[in-house]
């Protein structure tokens, strides 16, 4: 049985042939599909890195969802320790790249994970300067703002 | 769809470290969206806290759909009431409380209003040392609920429940009688899935009139005694954990999933009643084309081979166990194995199991043992050593005629046995696959 494809363009103008079905994970793709009958997506915002690791991700979830019709609790269980590994992999800059692809792309599962990663990044600092650090913030506070603030939330770390 | 390249564009500042160039601000310049969508995965104390970080992250929180307290000792509760009063988003999705302090009556009634004011979708509440009881708003008025999970809470409801958005709904550790129940099912004209996880009081769950529920998770363990009589002839799909006491599934006739297993450290009861309710649900389970059977259910279908006792014929196609590798288990899979001609697809899942043997077995065995015909010895003298997974798969191989596909997923203490199963696949028709 022969397959639907169809090519997705990088900004860098690599070209990467898909199978529809894995593509079509990304609601904005699936639309694309249906109003454009060449199949030929050119995605001008993304790099290859980046859609190569998008449709990695998207192949692994379509197998999943389609291998056997198998949608026991284990193999679901199975597919999150792979997201798990999948985010851990990739540093923050290319993390942050996979995410607006995610939401580019809208891939609410992928949206999720890559946020996961960053939330738990942010939850693991012990301070909002070790934030500021990790994500290279810039404090454009005065020190009185920042007093201010923090008497504001009294948070209970 | 408006340009996103313009928002993906990230922020790039030019401070100077040592002449090593640009650092990537690679976080703030995300819309507020997506900072709020990751703000929800973390606990709101945490969210907060962002409001230091800088002037783009000042207020970003207090719009972040999702709002969770969850179980700190320092939870403070007029932090809390302050934390609502700066929160501005007119709509939650996911509501939190986790709380292990008595905070008073009034405060919790008025963070729940809070929550369903603002719309809630995804509401948790897990309220231990309370005994609390919902008022009654709780259980009416209350139409965008989607999800619902209780914990340690008494739901006993005095007025109707209208929960008519509600799809998902699981309480744990809960004290529901049959008569609450009754009453929150009609409540519930949509409900798809309901986990019932060591709620006590309940005896008989009639899901007769919830016509879309297809998920029940059911979890019973020995000092939780209910419930002990499921009718849900609409279910598609059954996940069963229960204790060695009796049980019974009057109506699953529309089934086509189930994952059963008996719960508990030590198999004591007594064999007879346990036997008995293990074959009457394996009766009710012999025209499912998916089936999962864990360790000790495997051991008490063990026994029941030995014993002598009659085996239904499955039609299952695709099977899963999820066991521990040891003799014990092993006349029971071989029967079920028999007993199963159309049997394509087999999944091993080998765990860990802390469970002892029933005694019975353990001395059913040793009885055997000294008359043993030799095919039950092949059985009796695996030992605690991981070439039992060899003498697994030659098992399956030797007592299935359909199979096309064999699944491992191994612990780690089998992983050096990976070369020889594959061997093994090359001599058969059946494809044999690993995974970690």
């Amino acid at each position: 049985m022969s397959k639907k494809m169809i090519v997705l363009k990088s900004s860098e103008g690599v070209s990467f042939v898909v199978e529809e079905a894995v593509a079509r994970q990304s609601k904005i793709i699936s639309f694309l599909v249906e109003e454009f009958p060449d199949r030929e997506l050119p995605l001008t915002n993304m790099t290859s890195e980046i859609l190569r690791k998008t449709i990695e991700y998207c192949k692994k979830h379509v197998v999943e969802d389609d291998g056997g019709g198998d949608s026991s609790s284990s193999s679901s269980g199975d597919l999150k320790e792979w997201d798990v590994k999948f985010v851990a992999e990739i540093d923050q800059p290319r993390l942050m790249d996979l995410l607006m692809a995610a939401n580019y792309l809208d891939i609410p599962s992928l949206l999720d994970v890559t946020c996961q990663k960053v939330a738990d990044t942010i939850a693991a600092c012990n301070d909002e300067k070790e934030i500021r650090a990790t994500f290279n913030i810039e404090n454009d506070f005065t020190e009185e703002e920042v007093e201010a603030i923090r008497m504001e939330n009294q948070y209970p770390i | 769809m408006a340009d996103v390249s313009a928002t993906a564009a990230r922020r790039i500042r030019s401070h100077c470290h040592g002449g090593d160039g640009a650092v990537v601000d690679s976080i703030s310049g995300l819309p507020d969206v997506i900072l709020q969508h990751i703000l929800t995965f973390v606990p709101t104390k945490y969210a907060i806290r962002t409001s230091l970080l800088s002037k783009r992250w000042r207020h970003v929180w207090c719009d972040t759909p999702s709002l969770s307290f969850s179980s700190c000792s320092t939870l403070k509760a007029s932090w809390i009431d302050q934390t609502l009063t700066r929160y501005t988003s007119p709509k939650i999705m996911h509501f939190l409380l986790d709380i292990t302090e008595n905070h008073g009556v009034p405060r919790i009634k008025r963070w729940i209003e809070f929550a369903i004011s603002r719309h809630v979708e995804n509401l948790f509440l897990s309220l231990s040392l309370h005994k609390y009881r919902f008022p009654d708003f709780f259980y009416f008025n209350n139409s965008s609920l989607k999800q619902l999970t209780l914990k340690y809470c008494k739901i006993f409801p005095e007025c109707s429940v209208s929960w008519t958005s509600l799809k998902n709904l699981s309480l744990i550790r809960c004290s529901v009688s049959d008569k609450s129940m009754a009453k929150i099912l009609s409540g519930c004209p949509v409900l798809e899935s309901l986990t019932l996880s060591h709620c006590y009081k309940l005896s008989y769950l009639s899901l007769r009139r919830s016509l879309r529920l297809r998920t029940l998770v059911v979890e019973r363990s020995s000092s939780v005694t209910g419930p002990k009589h499921i009718d849900a002839p609409h279910i598609h799909y059954l996940y069963l954990r229960y204790s060695d006491q009796f049980y019974n599934l009057v109506d699953v006739s529309s089934l086509t999933e189930a994952d059963v297993n008996i719960c508990t450290n030590e198999l004591s009861c007594d064999a007879g009643v346990l036997q008995s309710t293990v074959m009457s649900m394996l009766e009710k389970l012999q025209h499912l084309e998916k089936l999962t059977f864990g360790g000790n259910l495997l051991q008490v279908l063990s026994f029941a081979e030995l014993d002598g006792v009659p085996f239904p014929m499955f039609k299952v196609k695709a099977l899963t166990l999820k066991t521990r590798i040891f003799h014990y288990v092993v006349p029971g899979i071989k029967r079920v194995l028999q007993n199963s001609h159309d049997l394509k697809k087999l999944t091993l899942h080998t765990i860990h199991c802390k469970t002892k043997p029933a005694n019975q077995v353990i001395r059913f065995f040793a009885l055997q043992g000294a008359q043993l015909t030799r095919r039950s010895k092949d059985a009796l003298l695996w030992d605690k050593k991981s070439e039992h997974l060899i003498s697994f798969v030659v098992l399956v191989l030797k007592n299935t005629k359909a199979l096309e596909n064999m699944f491992l997923v191994l612990t780690k203490q089998y992983h050096m046995f990976k070369k020889m199963i594959r061997k093994l696949s090359r001599y058969n028709k059946v494809s044999i696959a690993l995974a970690n």
